[in-house]
């Protein structure tokens, strides 16, 4: 059944900081990129879901109505970082239930411009930094298990190096990143230096995605990338439960939604080539090689020491150079995921390509409270 | 330090000598919260919880210091340290540390106490903290 629901087409606007274009015109922008791959028109679009996190209220109708005045369903849908696997997951839901042909996914945000503050300004919440839960996890990883900066250092490097040969990466360093650079980048929260977490930037992203026997109609004689699960959990209680203030939430919520999106598909993650996962900060790649099933707790230094997620590696991480280096702006950052993953299954990702890549997993986490996992395969 | 908690729900400051956190207890199986919740969260109990006053002192189970202050800090702008702090009845919260950032250690006994958040006329308002508990560590 799940089989039945297929990308059909992916477009962005590059990430980074463009002051003179409107937040709108990069979703406008992402958006005509998808149809144009996909080789449809807006008429052939069934549904919109919008995802923003600092837009304006009506914001997604109003991105829709660029595209044309089409009756069709538009609505706004917000998940925090999570917010564009969420439209993702809503347009599978609406297609995969039979109530549409097709639907146009579009994520949009310039997070430079949000308010910086989370929860209201007279609150205990306020008076918190959300990075310094993320370097808290990593001081009690190194704790438990002897992680090294020189070890998160490398994860952030070759995500660095992954931007450098993505075009739509926020972040295309004009040299090969070395793990000394990164370590001697500022210190934002100990242990982590700058280089070790995503830019604040803008961007967009948009998937068309529909039912697969019209791949074939719109796109012949390309491979069709489809839908083999969509997973989305909240948090379920467990010890230690932090519920104040920006929370980086339970490890275990990855690691349940992995399994259900697992089950869904019939797969492992033996089975599993690519994977994009939500790397805000260095640390959580490394908690995720392990969370998503790939090696037993405590064992995710392993990967990294040999050298195992770089894109020539066994188990390549973040080919477009996750959100460290591609960027995550809020809305659009997991519909960049499904952008890239969906290039490589093609054997569309040029000098990033995987050779052979068939399946791929997407994963984002929203604010600690919510966890979206994908597959991919063709 | 006395003042105008940030938060009255989250801040009991009603003893001038002891701040006291405002948590919640199962009414069913036990388990405390931080802050004050009317549900218990496990979703095998859902029963009702009680308010009460937590505990004052605690381990620290993780920390961090940040000595460039970005994204999100409304309303401190210096260097500082945050941390999370196990509770003797389970009950983990994260907050504000104060302290020397060369002696704080995973592990370290620490203690309750204020920090000024802002001036309001005559008013220092204050959230909670912790700090390295001497005391407690010697005992
Ligand atoms: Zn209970």
């Amino acid at each position: 059944m799940s089989d039945e629901v297929a990308v059909l087409g992916v477009g962005m606007h590059r990430f980074g900081i463009f002051p003179n274009v409107r937040a709108e015109e990069m979703a406008r922008i992402a958006a005509e990129e998808a149809l144009k791959d996909a080789n449809m028109s807006f008429r052939d679009i069934d549904a919109v879901y919008v995802g923003f996190i600092g837009g304006s209220m009506m914001g997604a109708p109003k991105v829709a109505k660029e595209l044309g005045l089409t009756g069709v369903p538009v609505q706004h849908i917000e998940n925090a970082s999570a917010t564009g696997s969420t439209t993702f997951r809503e347009a599978y839901l609406g297609i995969s239930g039979g109530h549409y042909k097709t639907a146009l996914c579009i994520g949009f945000d310039k997070m430079e411009e949000m308010p910086p503050v989370i929860g209201s300004v007279h609150s205990v919440e306020s008076t918190l930094l959300p990075a310094a839960f993320f370097a808290m996890w990593a001081k009690r990883r190194m704790y438990d298990y002897g992680t090294t900066p020189q070890q998160l250092a490398w994860i952030a490097a070759k995500n660095w190096n992954n931007g450098a040969l993505n075009p739509y990466a926020h972040r295309q360093p004009d040299h090969t990143i070395s793990i000394d650079e990164v370590l001697h980048s500022y210190m934002v929260a100990e242990p982590f230096t700058a280089m070790m977490g995503a830019p604040v930037g803008g961007g967009a992203a948009a998937a068309v995605i529909g039912r697969k026997e019209l791949a074939g109609k719109y796109t012949p004689g390309r491979k069709v990338v489809t839908v083999a699960a969509s997973a989305l959990q909240s948090e379920t209680y467990q010890p230690g439960h932090v519920f104040l203030g920006p929370v980086i939430g339970p490890s275990q919520m990855t690691a349940d939604t992995a399994k259900e999106a697992y089950e869904q598909a019939g797969i492992g993650p033996e089975d599993v080539d690519i994977v994009e996962v939500h790397d805000a900060w260095a640390i959580e790649e490394l908690e995720y090689y392990e969370l998503l099933g790939f090696v037993p707790r405590g064992e995710g230094e392993r990967l990294i020491d040999e050298e195992a997620t770089t894109i020539h590696g066994r188990l390549p991480f973040n080919t477009d150079g996750g959100l460290i280096a591609r960027g995550h702006p809020g809305g659009p950052t997991g519909l960049a995921q499904i952008h890239e993953i969906t290039l490589q299954l093609r054997g569309e990702a040029g000098p990033r390509q995987v050779e052979g890549a068939k399946v791929g997993l997407a994963h984002m986490v929203g604010a600690g409270s919510v966890c979206c996992v994908h597959l991919l395969k063709v | 330090m006395a003042g105008i908690p940030i938060e009255s729900w989250i801040i009991d400051l009603a003893d001038l000598q002891q701040p006291r956190l405002i948590g919640g207890r199962c009414t069913a199986c036990g388990e405390y919260y931080f802050p004050m919740r009317h549900h218990c969260a496990k979703a095998e109990c859902l029963a009702p919880c009680e308010e009460v006053r937590l505990s004052t002192r605690g381990v620290l189970y993780t920390w961090t210091y940040v000595p460039n202050p970005r994204w999100g800090k409304a309303q401190v702008d210096k260097p500082y340290l945050v941390g999370q702090v196990d509770l003797p009845e389970g009950t983990r919260i994260q907050g504000i540390l104060e302290g020397d950032p060369q002696k704080i250690e995973i592990g370290m006994q620490m203690r309750l106490a204020t920090t000024p958040i802002e001036q309001k006329g005559e008013d220092t308002v204050v959230s909670y903290c912790f700090v390295p508990d001497e005391e407690g560590a010697a005992s």
